[in-house]
């Protein structure tokens, strides 16, 4: 009985042995490697790979899931049969994919980064044209208001760009270029009709300044895109004054009450001061002229314009310096300027309006 | 012999109650997994990205923890480690959560001020307006710097919608793009007023 007990210990003790060796030597789970790959998934995460490679980091932790899965299920067969590397070739495969969300990630940023630097300079140059060249011009609302829209969205963007949200500056930015490039678009069309009557213009300037050179008198020219009123002395540019005109002033006057100021050829019939004005002095010219008549005339009976008269009392006169285009048509200088040009004018003195003396592309490189 | 039967015995049930004791905490993992995605659902991972992080890792190192011990022999099984650290998780968790509420509240705090003072900065040139030169002075510009601020304040309805939804990092671009746009439309009725003043 002693002997049956030795042998069945010292049996038990060779099992021991034998499954403690066992044991010691079976594969052990790769716990390190998958505490690796989630440090890698966190990297990926903080690279933001979720929003800008969502299925790539997607991927990543679907095959770490099934990693730890794969060692759930091999932890749960008898430790000699225990077989781990399929859960470190699926872990290692995470790794790669998260290592692959952020490469993909600083790749697409810096693609993004550089791609909206550039566009975030072009639409501010296409905004610095438009407030320079024409947020101060009578555009339609339409026109000024895509411009206000687009200058929101750009300013958003610059915001979002600053914090490198680069996914919220691509749509703003796109939108803000899309509607600052309509409204230059829609003035930049405005203009070209408007400065088509440029050749007549330059003629009439021409002829105005050589009739002050061959008459040895003074004349005046008004530019009006220019906004600026020019007296000629015997051929020559002696004086330049700032002038104020009516809001709607591109383009020619039509009819009474348009706000328009006229384009054409005329004269001063009459000086006024004193009582005969409220605004300090005023240059009365001939508007209507003939041929603004004949227009007139002609526009009411094609039904372009309605029926109210051409319109009168045109000057060039005192009052101006608000910084705004105000009056009725007329042209306003300040009281000072109108002190100053007082000392050339008489009854007959040429006063040419012209659109402009430049062509648009002179003006604005377009 | 007797005494040698009794020992065996005492082994074989001392060696079954240690066995049955050292269970996987699956109560706690469970635990700490909801808890985590209970922080998860209100934005920790935008608003406190590291302890988030960190959180995560905690609730990893847990989980692996008890996989390490389930792969030793039943005898040699222990998972104090892992209960130690699931129990961290579920203190973190809730410290996470308590932090991600007041960053937001911060967040939403400073949106909100900035749409206040946006809001301020819109009536002020909504006064301005009243004060700027009138009739047939200025009318157009007028006209087009009140559709300026209709659109500012279009944008900024947008920003109260934003802090609502609790966007309040986009609702911050906004409130201050549209806070520039009416300093610029401040500063030109300023100008045409003062002018208006010294003639």
């Amino acid at each position: 009985m002693k002997k049956a007990l030795i042998l069945l210990s010292a049996l038990l003790f060779v099992t021991l042995s034998t499954l403690a060796a066992l044991h010691f030597l079976s594969a052990k789970p790769p716990v390190g490697l998958l505490e690796q790959t989630h440090r890698d998934l966190t990297a990926a995460r903080d690279s933001e790979a979720g929003e800008y490679e969502a299925a790539t980091i997607a991927e990543a932790e679907k095959l770490y899931e099934l990693a730890q899965e794969e060692l759930k299920k091999e932890n749960e067969k008898v430790f000699f049969l225990r077989d781990y590397n399929p859960v470190i070739n699926t872990a290692k495969r995470a790794s790669d994919k998260a290592a692959e969300a952020v490469d993909k990630t600083n790749a697409r940023k810096t693609e993004l980064s550089n791609s909206q630097k550039q566009k975030i300079e072009e639409v501010r140059n296409k905004l610095d044209h438009f407030e320079e060249y024409y947020a101060n011009l009578p555009l339609n609302k339409r026109a000024r208001q895509d411009y206000t829209t687009a200058k929101l969205k750009f300013l958003e963007s610059e915001k979002a760009y600053e914090r490198q949200a680069y996914l919220v500056v691509e749509n703003n930015l796109n939108e803000a270029k899309r509607l600052i490039s309509k409204s230059v678009t829609a003035a930049h069309n405005h203009l070209s009709d408007y400065f088509s009557s440029l050749p007549s213009w330059k003629r009439w300037v021409d002829e105005t300044i050589s009739w002050s050179r061959v008459n040895d008198a003074s004349a005046i020219i008004v530019d009006k895109f220019a906004h600026k009123c020019y007296v000629y002395n015997n051929g020559k540019l002696v004086r330049e004054f700032e002038a104020e005109l009516g809001p709607n002033w591109i383009g020619d006057k039509n009819y009474r009450g348009d706000k328009a100021t006229p384009e054409g050829k005329y004269h001063v019939t009459k000086l006024k001061t004193g009582k005969n004005t409220i605004y300090y002095k005023a240059l009365l010219i001939n508007y209507p002229n003939e041929e603004d008549k004949e227009r007139y005339r002609q526009n009411v009976r094609s039904g372009r314009i309605p029926n109210r008269g051409p319109g009168n009392l045109i000057e060039i006169h005192g009052g101006g310096g608000k910084g705004v285009n105000w009056t009725d048509g007329c042209v306003a200088l300040t009281n000072d300027d109108m002190d100053k040009l007082w000392r050339y004018v008489s009854v007959g003195t040429p006063v040419t309006i012209v659109g402009s003396t430049k062509s648009l592309q002179e003006i604005n490189g377009h | 012999m007797k005494n040698i039967v009794k020992a065996f015995l005492g082994v074989a049930v001392a060696a079954v109650m240690f066995t049955s004791c050292a269970k996987a905490p699956e109560v706690e993992i469970n635990n700490a997994k909801a808890a985590v995605e209970a922080v998860k659902a209100i934005e920790a991972a935008r608003y406190v990205p590291a302890e988030f992080n960190a959180l995560q890792d905690s609730l990893n190192a847990a989980l692996l923890e008890v996989e390490n011990q389930n792969a030793k022999f039943a005898l040699f099984r222990s998972y104090k480690k892992a209960n130690a650290t699931l129990a961290n998780v579920m203190t973190m968790s809730e410290q996470v959560k308590a932090n991600t509420e007041t960053r937001k509240e911060e967040v939403k705090a400073e949106a909100q001020q900035a749409l206040a003072e946006v809001t301020t900065l819109v009536n002020e040139v909504k006064e301005l307006i009243t004060r700027a030169p009138k009739g047939k002075e200025g009318k157009e510009a007028l006209e087009a710097i009140q559709g300026d601020v209709v659109l500012v304040e279009s944008f900024l309805a947008e920003v109260s919608t934003l802090i609502n939804n609790g966007d309040f990092l986009t609702a911050l671009d906004k409130v201050k793009a549209a806070g520039e746009k009416a300093n610029g439309l401040k500063t030109e009725l300023e100008a045409a007023i003062a002018k208006t003043k010294r003639r």
